[in-house]
């Protein structure tokens, strides 16, 4: 595929550059180098405990009540995955379940409203919390936090304080009280719902009464039961220069990452790399761009059958002014990952990783159990 | 979107509390081996358990000099159940790759929780690069 494109402005002489797309032109960096990060089981050493303990480390970055960025580094991209995919779906939250509804003449159908009520996070430990068996009727304190929502807008007869009419009432989540189960001891702090979402507005006149039930879940389940906003991680950028990139050369280099990675020293006036992290890996930099050409539909179709030699540089040339493909290592470090937790309001951000490690260990510390406690002449051996 | 240390907002953050069990009321795990005459070779059906569990148990079991090959795969994307295969070198058992590999599972995840523990409340936790 051919693309056309407008050159940077400052780029003298070059006012369109067409440039290959396909995938000999494109990555000519992925393959050596570092690699796209996909590697054998061979390619990692033996397990050895002590060796992995001074591998690893941990490095906080942004650590809120809402979101934890950090490094973490001398793990391998299974076990990074496993606690992403943990963090989503796997860690234990509290979500609104069972909706009671004694009335409900808002605009919203009641399967909506429940539905909506649902998503609103519900700000209580879901790990001091019991899983409701499936089907039980009995809602006890251990397993279920119940609330109630009861608003009633006022009839179109009220005048409002600025004398017009009543209009329409904004219901919001913070009007939603917490019902206490049992005889339960009361918690210190009342179990209450993320406030400050709005749920519904009456018109004059309609109410809305309504019990619900929050029990503990998975994400796995329902994403209402997810603990986090995003869990992601990306593998820490590499960017290497390997040969010197001087004068015009540098500064055009520097105006053509997008993400302010490189600088120009001072004195030298040599390029160098600044912001390594902040590379996106979009390959800007190392981008094959070859010659002009006028792009005219016969002029498509006669390069069709053009090779690859076209769009990499000769291998001896220094670099063109199209292309620092030669000069610059584009990868990144395979057991260096930057997550990114956002925690939707249940927990503290700081703990939700913590809790995916808690729980990946007990995942392999019960079956272990398991397989030790079964028979030795089990299986068809 | 520089992320650099001193961006750090950590005031109100103390050390996170140590959870309290949050696997402990799941079912027990469901597993069935299948084992070989020799017994080096051994397929594992986990029940509930799907790429989280079946990738990571892979990748440690390869990791282990005894084994020949190693794989894991979901037979059906809509069955919640993962089979983790194993074949060894002659001489050693499958299953017990097997356990090595769950302990240094949780021996890893113990270790990197106090990593973060320690970069969580402000110390140092490592010998970062
Ligand atoms: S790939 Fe090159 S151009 Fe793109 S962000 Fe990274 S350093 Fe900048």
């Amino acid at each position: 595929m051919r693309y056309c494109r407008e050159e940077a402005p400052s780029d003298r002489s070059v006012a369109f550059a067409g440039y290959d797309l396909s995938s000999s032109g494109r990555l000519p960096l992925m393959r050596e180098d570092y690699g796209s990060g996909s590697r054998i089981a061979t390619d990692y050493e033996p397990f050895d405990g002590a060796k992995e303990r001074t591998r690893l480390w941990v490095r906080m970055l942004v650590q809120t009540a809402d979101e934890v960025v950090m490094d973490v580094g001398g793990v391998h991209a299974p076990v990074a995955n496993a606690l992403r995919r943990i963090m989503l779906v796997e860690v234990p939250t509290m979500a609104v379940e069972y909706v009671t509804v004694h009335r409900n003449s808002s605009i919203l159908h009641d399967e909506q409203l429940a539905h909506r009520l649902g998503l609103v996070p519900v700000l209580a430990d879901a790990r001091a919390f019991a899983e409701r068996p499936p089907g039980s009727a009995a809602a006890t304190a251990r397993d279920t936090l119940r609330f109630r929502l009861r608003v009633e807008a006022p009839s179109e007869t009220t005048s409002t304080p600025n004398g017009g009419r009543a209009q329409s009432t904004a219901v919001y989540s913070d009007q939603i009280e917490w019902v206490p189960l049992d005889a339960a001891p009361q918690p210190a702090a009342r179990p209450r719902l993320m406030p400050g979402i709005l749920l519904a507005k009456l018109a004059p006149g309609q109410a809305i009464d309504l019990e619900m039930d929050a029990v503990k879940g998975y994400g796995q389940e329902h994403a209402k039961w997810s603990p986090v906003a995003t869990a992601a991680y990306r593998m820490a950028p590499r960017v290497q220069i390997t040969r010197d990139i001087i004068g015009e050369q540098a500064q055009r280099l520097v105006r053509l990452c997008p993400m302010h990675v490189f600088d120009i020293e001072d004195g030298t006036g040599r390029a160098v790399v600044r912001r390594e992290r902040d590379c996106t890996r979009c390959e800007e930099c190392v981008r094959v761009v070859r010659a002009p050409v006028i792009d005219t539909a016969d002029d498509i179709e006669e390069d069709e059958g053009e090779g690859e030699e076209e769009a990499m540089p000769p291998e001896d040339a220094a670099d063109t002014d199209a292309s620092f493909a030669r000069s610059i290592r584009l990868g990144h470090d395979p057991e260096h990952f930057i997550f990114s937790v956002e925690s939707t309001g249940q927990y503290r951000a700081d703990v939700i990783f913590l809790e995916a490690l808690h729980i990946l260990k007990h995942k392999c510390v019960r079956l272990l159990q398991e397989i030790q406690r079964r028979p030795e002449e089990e299986g068809f051996g | 979107m520089t992320q650099e240390p001193s961006v750090r907002a950590s005031a109100g953050c103390a050390v996170p509390r140590t959870p309290i069990d949050g696997a402990s009321d799941r079912p027990p795990p469901t597993v069935h081996i299948e084992q070989s005459a020799d017994a080096c070779q051994v397929t594992l059906t986990l029940e509930n358990e799907g790429h989280t569990l079946g990738n990571v148990l892979r990748y440690m079991i390869a990791r282990d000099p005894r084994v020949e090959h190693a794989g894991y795969s979901v037979p059906h994307p809509s069955e919640n159940r993962v089979k983790v295969n194993v074949i060894t070198r002659p001489g050693t058992r499958a299953l017990d790759v097997v356990q090595s590999a769950l302990a240094n599972v949780a021996l890893l995840c113990d270790e990197l929780s106090g990593r973060y523990e320690a970069a969580a409340s402000g110390g140092t936790s490592s010998t970062c690069p």
